[in-house]
């Protein structure tokens, strides 16, 4: 029986790796050093990647702004709408992203309330980094809240009423305490929402087609020159945020592995 | 030095009533209850963590009832020592407010904890961590200090460790502390006072020695339930325990106290003793036995005093122990525990 068992589950297992992993390793090996050297000089690849880059990061950086006092509210108050409010900020998971993008564009269009507030600051959305950089924060901030929420619920209040006792207020006890104490799941939400921003297509296709991203670019590529044009592109992307990701997991591993919680 | 005026304080369905509290300064008073009977919520109360339906909290006289926690100037130690993982040993002695290195300084020489001042949490002890977080509630120089069962998770040699270092912290600093305790015996031994707490409700505030000699109900009366604790008094160099005279293991200098003496310490005996090690042996009368898992529970009165010996099924059936029948009973003056 046991070693029935033993075979079915191997595999599974194996089919599971030609299916989810293999596509990727595959890009990899599809397309020549030469071609992928040349897509290394296209200036207007370059740009998109930039674009790319800027906008995840100014997406992280503004989760991070808006997402830390709401993940703290979530995991410490315990409101009526706090069940609503907790699945309504899950939603961009589920979501179609192209339907995130409506979405964005309708309630930050020039049109709307929040259009003509923006307005006012200078700020535009549609066919603008600014666009690209609320769609991409609408998509990944979950990833984001959902984590370092999760972290500040399982780290005892008694931490927070300790350092009250000992004379600290909120402010401090919320950088000296709460946040070092939850970095791990800090740490780990950033990498995974800018990890989602990153690679984020269709919110930022609907939003803005230009200033053009890097996903959008190998998009548009291959629909006007056909996939032979756009493997090195689609190879020299895998690369680059791979690469990035990995290094940004494997710090944040070690970084979890150094400091364990004690009572 | 703290004074609590009606007050009422709400958590969930849980109502905590504390009609009427004071405490002296340098004072250390325990309060005594089972688990569920808001031994927490009234430090948290006194803390400030929890909101305050009615009454007052009085600080050497300034009402600090609607005072956030971080005014007060009221130290807490809970169970666990929740020192902050993140923060060497010296960084969470210097993590409070009011807390300087030289005071610092000073208080780990006198305390011998120098040698652990670079280490993280993760590298100490169980014991080492508790002492830690007691000494960084100390740091912080405050008005009074309250514990939530600090010794609860520790082995006895760390207990006796952690009772010497709130002697020294009492002896150095004459700190007022209020202890929260399911120990009676932890409560006697550290305390000038007890507080009995009763579903949410401060039943009452008295030294052990009138506790122990007159227990206001049979809910404290339970407390006592596992071990002998005896009221008593000095009449010049003797002790009379409820009137009957008895030895103790060594001089006591005090008026009234209580002592302690384990039923499994107390021997039974048909016939008067004769000449031994055991200074006392007096005779008393059977009023119960209380068949156990294991042993026997006899339940016995001499005079005014009462005193539970457990004893076997053996000695039970041979010395014909049953309601009325009168014992000699005997034990060491050593097997009388002082509380000093």
């Amino acid at each position: 029986m046991r070693k029935g068992f033993d075979i079915v589950i191997g595999f599974l297992s194996l089919i599971g790796i030609i299916f989810f992993v293999l596509p990727g390793l595959y890009l990899l090996f599809s397309t020549s050093p030469v071609s992928l050297f040349n897509a290394l000089k296209d200036q207007e690849f370059l740009k998109a990647v930039w674009v790319s880059f800027l906008s995840a990061t100014l997406a992280t950086l503004l989760i991070l702004l808006l997402g830390t006092p709401l993940a703290y509210v979530l995991s410490r108050k315990s409101t009526p709408l706090k069940g609503v409010v907790e699945n309504l900020l899950e939603l961009p998971v589920a979501i179609p992203h192209s339907v995130a993008g409506v979405a964005v564009l309708s309630f930050f269009g020039k049109t709307s309330f929040m259009g003509k507030f923006l307005n006012l600051l200078g700020l535009e959305v549609y066919g603008t980094l600014t666009g690209i950089v609320i769609a991409m924060a609408f998509v990944s901030a979950p990833y984001f809240i959902g984590n370092l929420k999760e972290g500040l619920r399982q780290l005892p209040q008694e931490y927070e009423k300790i350092s009250y006792s000992l004379g600290r207020g909120k402010f401090y006890t919320f950088f000296k305490v709460l946040l070092p104490m939850t970095k791990g799941h800090l740490l780990k939400g950033l990498i995974l929402s800018w990890g989602r921003a990153v690679s984020e297509f269709g919110a930022v296709m609907v939003v803005a087609f230009f200033p053009m991203s890097s996903t959008v670019f190998v998009y548009e590529r291959l629909e006007s020159m056909g996939i032979k044009v756009t493997l090195p592109y689609a190879v020299f992307l895998f690369l680059i945020t791979g690469m990035v990701f990995l290094i940004l997991r494997v710090s944040w591993g070690r970084y979890a592995e150094n400091r364990g919680f004690e009572g | 030095m703290l004074k609590i005026e009606d007050l009422k304080v709400r958590k969930g369905d849980f109502l905590l009533e504390i009609p009427e509290f004071e405490m002296e300064t340098h004072e250390m008073i325990s309060i005594l209850g089972p688990s569920g009977s808001g031994k927490t919520t009234f430090l948290e109360a006194i803390m400030g963590f929890l909101k305050v339906q009615s009454g007052k909290i009085y600080l050497y006289g300034n009402d600090i009832t609607h005072l956030p926690p971080w005014e007060r100037n009221i130290a807490i130690v809970y169970q666990s020592p929740y020192l902050f993982p993140h923060l060497t040993v010296k960084k969470n002695l210097l993590f409070g407010s009011r807390a300087c290195e030289m005071f610092v300084n000073n208080l780990t020489e006198k305390l011998k904890i120098s040698d652990l001042l670079e280490r993280y949490p993760h590298q100490l002890s169980a014991g080492q961590k508790q002492r830690i977080s007691i000494i960084r509630a100390i740091a912080t120089r405050p008005l009074l200090l309250l514990m939530d069962e600090p010794f609860n998770f520790l082995d006895p040699h760390n207990k006796e460790d952690l009772r010497e270092l709130i002697r020294e912290i009492r002896e150095f600093f004459l700190l007022p502390i209020i202890l929260v305790t399911h120990d009676l015996e932890e409560a006697i031994y550290y305390s000038d006072r007890i507080g009995i707490l009763e579903k949410g409700k401060l039943k009452s505030l008295s030294k052990p020695y009138d506790l122990i000699k007159s227990p206001p109900d049979d809910f404290v009366a339970s407390f006592l339930g596992k071990a002998n604790f005896i009221p008593v008094e000095k009449r010049g160099e003797r002790y009379f325990a409820n009137g009957v005279e008895i030895f103790l293991p060594q001089r006591v200098d005090k008026e009234s106290f209580v002592v302690m003496l384990r039923p499994q310490d107390v021997i039974l005996s048909e016939t008067e003793p004769p000449r031994s090690s055991a200074r006392n042996h007096f005779k008393a009368k059977v009023l119960d036995v209380v068949a156990g898992s294991k042993v026997n529970e006899v339940k016995l009165e001499a005079g005014n005093l009462k005193i539970s010996a457990y004893v076997t099924d053996a000695s039970k059936d041979e010395l014909q122990l049953a309601p009325g029948k009168e014992v000699y009973v005997i034990f060491k003056a050593t097997a009388l525990h002082t509380f000093d």
